[in-house]
């Protein structure tokens, strides 16, 4: 019999029903079943003192790898799963990339199976858009979507303009939503933002113009087809006010922004550090500023790690060379909460944020903690000050801009389907459900 | 002038604990007095006509890493390295290891071996003299003979004392950089180095495609019409012209380019009458500038070659300096 659970005296904050207020909880067969009143044989359930504490649903992280880049031939990787629910995190939607293409029911089920049984956190993958990645032929979206994948998305990988558009359209029978990431190829052949720091350093530069004109393209074929759009890694003003145009005149498409590109701006890149290399480039302070007010309006409704761990030496390129990416699945609730404290994001925005509003693209009752719901969950020490080492994450990825700050409310519990996955116990993590298969 | 985080970072790479200089990677974030030393040793080599070997590096290991390909910059270096009298040994890695993968540290921590007390360091890509400074052992130096499209500092300093021995100061002087601005770590350098020892104004001149207007964002200012950029100029310093950019169509020909922004005598009536002109070389005669012009008596593009000896010979000894005191 799966173990029962009060978790009691926290601040239960969980926007999708409305509710921010003292509250204990009760779980049992992977469910919350009661808050407040507690049903009878409760006493002798396991506690978890949560007074001072948040408990929050457990986060959703729409764009997270689950395997560090360079890693050995694997569709996850233990390490990775561990470093999510370190975060909080209790549901990560894994993207089709090079190695990974997730073309194939096979794939789907297999990444399924082994995130499984690894007992962390749940790995939903997303299917690929086209076959191979390869822009050519259209992937079995449906045999897909009944394998578990929620949403379909080519990764970074462009899709020319004539398939895109069969691409939505066959998407739209079945009600799967589309992830795109926006970029016009030929306008991306830089590494960093095009502005003065790009002109400073030498490095080529992207325009934003890379990505204002690949919004305005899936745009205008989110309209064409009525497919579900979903924009993936904003990070320009001007793309910003496209998407705002858009949805102003009734076009049901959604975004999501890296928590990096709420926090850096291009003006952060010093000493050629490959650190702050991540794809889009860090954008100017004003598209950084135009992106948090997004965030705030509802424009952008989801935050995302966009999770990157890069093995190895890549520190030991030059900045041009290295591969883009930032890991940071790990920090990502202590730095939205940074936003919150410095009044750029409102509590219960930043929260939705990384709940609710990213659980609505998927299935289920993911994301909230009614009565009923799935017991996901993590409970927060929001006092809690500690630097961020790199160097004890769980992740194996340690490029990090964000090395050394301090950073303020950090994860003690994470539960998955009513488990304790994950544990900080006077700063050690424990993984008390990890398969004795990984140790 | 901008002394944002990126300029400090700059700063505090390129001067060691004592501020002194240890590294020689940008002229972003160098100190005027470091300019002006740099300027006063070279006066000091350059008093007598025949520069003589002086001992002054003897038993001090100078590596000349050149990942990309260069005959003018790997000679003048040399040669400085030789007249002062330290071990040279040229690494040609253009064509080598770091081609089949193998990561550029690992190629530095190899040659570490060799017990080298200076990289001199030319690489295709910007910032790979920082990342070369950044794990090197303390007590070595890193010179930036020109790294991708961001600094070849060395050339920037030779460019100032070239204007400083034909006009006295570079202080209050106009000057306009004409040309290819985007890709030219010259360019950026020589920027850097004029502002810093007090430029009135710098006009940098070219295409809309060469010369972004962001580059105002430095305290430029920036003219896509020839005769507006001249305007008045006590210097004007010409760029090579990249004939890549002609096939990568950025610019449609060689003929339309020097038609709208080659310099000529002509189109230099509306600079100063005792305007110079200057060029890192090597020139592309007819198609950045008219060949007449080059052998005026404006030009001054020989002084440059000369001079580029004498101020590597000082901004080696400036640098290895530092670590004489270490010793004694």
């Amino acid at each position: 019999m799966a173990q029962r659970y009060v978790i009691s005296g926290g601040r239960l904050i969980d926007p999708a029903n409305g509710v921010d207020r003292v509250a204990d909880l009760a779980i049992s067969e992977g469910k919350v079943v009661a808050i407040d009143r507690l049903p009878r044989g409760f006493k002798t359930a396991s506690r978890i003192d949560a007074s001072g504490h948040w408990v929050l649903p457990g986060l959703v992280d729409l764009r997270a790898r689950v395997r560090p880049s360079q890693a050995e031939q694997t569709l996850v990787s233990v390490s990775e799963l561990q470093a999510a629910v370190a975060g909080g995190v209790t549901t990560v939607v894994a993207a089709p990339e090079d190695g990974v293409l997730m073309d194939s029911s096979a794939a789907a089920h297999r990444l399924q199976q082994l995130s499984n049984d690894m007992g962390l956190c749940r790995v939903i993958p997303q299917g690929a858009l086209t076959r191979q990645l390869a822009g050519t032929q259209l992937s079995e979206m449906a045999a897909l979507q009944r394998a578990g994948c929620e949403l379909m998305g080519n990764g970074r990988v462009p899709v020319g303009s004539q398939m895109m558009r069969n691409a939505l359209d066959y998407a739209a029978n079945f009600d799967l939503p589309v992830v795109v990431h926006c970029e016009v190829p030929g306008l991306a052949q830089g590494c960093i933002h095009e502005g003065a720091t790009s002109l400073r350093l030498g490095l080529t530069g992207i325009p934003t113009a890379a990505e204002e004109a690949a919004v305005g393209r899936d745009l205008a074929l989110a309209r064409l087809t009525g497919a579900q759009v979903h924009f993936a890694g904003l990070s320009s003003a001007d793309a910003v006010q496209l998407l705002s145009a858009a949805k102003k005149g009734g076009l049901p498409v959604t975004a999501d922004v890296a928590i990096h590109h709420l926090l850096l701006s291009d003006e952060d890149i010093t000493g050629f550090d490959s650190n702050y290399h991540c794809r889009p480039p860090l954008r100017a302070s004003s598209d950084c500023a135009a992106l948090c007010k997004a965030v705030r309006n509802s424009v952008i409704e989801v935050i995302c790690s966009d999770h990157s761990p890069k093995l190895g030496d890549s520190e030991l390129l030059p900045f041009a060379e290295t591969e883009p990416g930032i890991a940071g699945v790990e920090s990502m609730l202590p730095l939205l909460l940074e936003l919150v404290r410095s009044r750029r994001l409102p509590l219960e925005r930043a929260v939705a944020a990384v709940t609710a509003a990213p659980a609505k693209l998927l299935q289920g009752s993911r994301g909230q903690l009614a009565e009923g719901a799935a017991a996901d969950l993590c409970v927060v020490d929001p006092e809690q000050s500690w630097p961020l080492q790199p160097d004890q994450w769980q992740s194996r990825g340690r490029n990090t801009p964000f090395a050394g700050r301090q950073l303020q409310g950090r994860v003690t519990h994470t539960l998955v389907a009513g488990q304790l996955v994950y544990r900080c116990n006077q700063g050690q993590a424990e993984f008390p459900n990890l398969s004795v298969d990984y140790p | 002038m901008t002394t944002d985080a990126l300029y400090q970072s700059h700063q505090q790479i390129q001067y060691d604990h004592r501020d002194e200089l240890h590294h020689l990677l940008t002229t972003e974030g160098l100190r005027r007095e470091t300019c002006e030393r740099i300027f006063a040793l070279t006066d000091s080599l350059t008093e007598t006509s025949a520069v003589r070997k002086l001992p002054v590096l003897r038993g001090k290991t100078i590596v000349l890493l050149f990942f990309e390909p260069s005959t003018r910059t790997r000679t003048t270096f040399e040669i400085a390295a030789n007249r002062l009298s330290a071990d040279v040994t040229v690494v040609n890695l253009a064509t080598s290891a770091t081609s089949k993968g193998e990561s550029l540290v690992d190629t530095i921590e190899t040659l570490q071996a060799m017990q080298a007390d200076m990289f001199v360091v030319r690489h295709a890509q910007s910032g790979a003299a920082h990342l070369i400074a950044r794990h090197v052992a303390p007590h070595v130096s890193v010179v930036n003979a020109g790294d991708g499209c961001h600094a070849h500092p060395t050339q920037a300093l030779l460019d100032g004392y070239t204007i400083r021995q034909h006009k006295g100061q570079v202080e209050g002087l106009r000057i306009a950089i004409v040309g290819d601005l985007l890709h030219s770590r010259v360019a950026r350098s020589q920027i850097h180095v004029l502002k810093t020892l007090g430029a009135a104004q710098i006009n940098l001149v070219g295409p809309k495609n060469l010369v972004p207007t962001e580059f105002e964002a430095l305290g430029t200012r920036v003219y896509h019409n020839l005769e507006d950029g001249l305007q008045g100029v006590d210097v004007i310093m010409g760029l090579r012209m990249q004939r890549e950019r002609m096939a990568g169509g950025v610019l449609p020909s060689d003929r339309e380019y020097f038609r709208y922004y080659g310099l000529t005598e002509e189109r230099l009536k509306v600079a100063a009458p005792d305007a110079i002109i200057m060029h890192p070389g090597p020139v592309n005669r007819g198609v950045e500038i008219d060949p007449a012009l080059l052998d005026s008596d404006r030009s001054v593009i020989l002084d440059q070659v000369t001079n580029g000896i004498a101020v590597r010979m000082s901004a080696i000894s400036l640098v290895l300096s530092r670590s004489w005191s270490v010793e004694t």
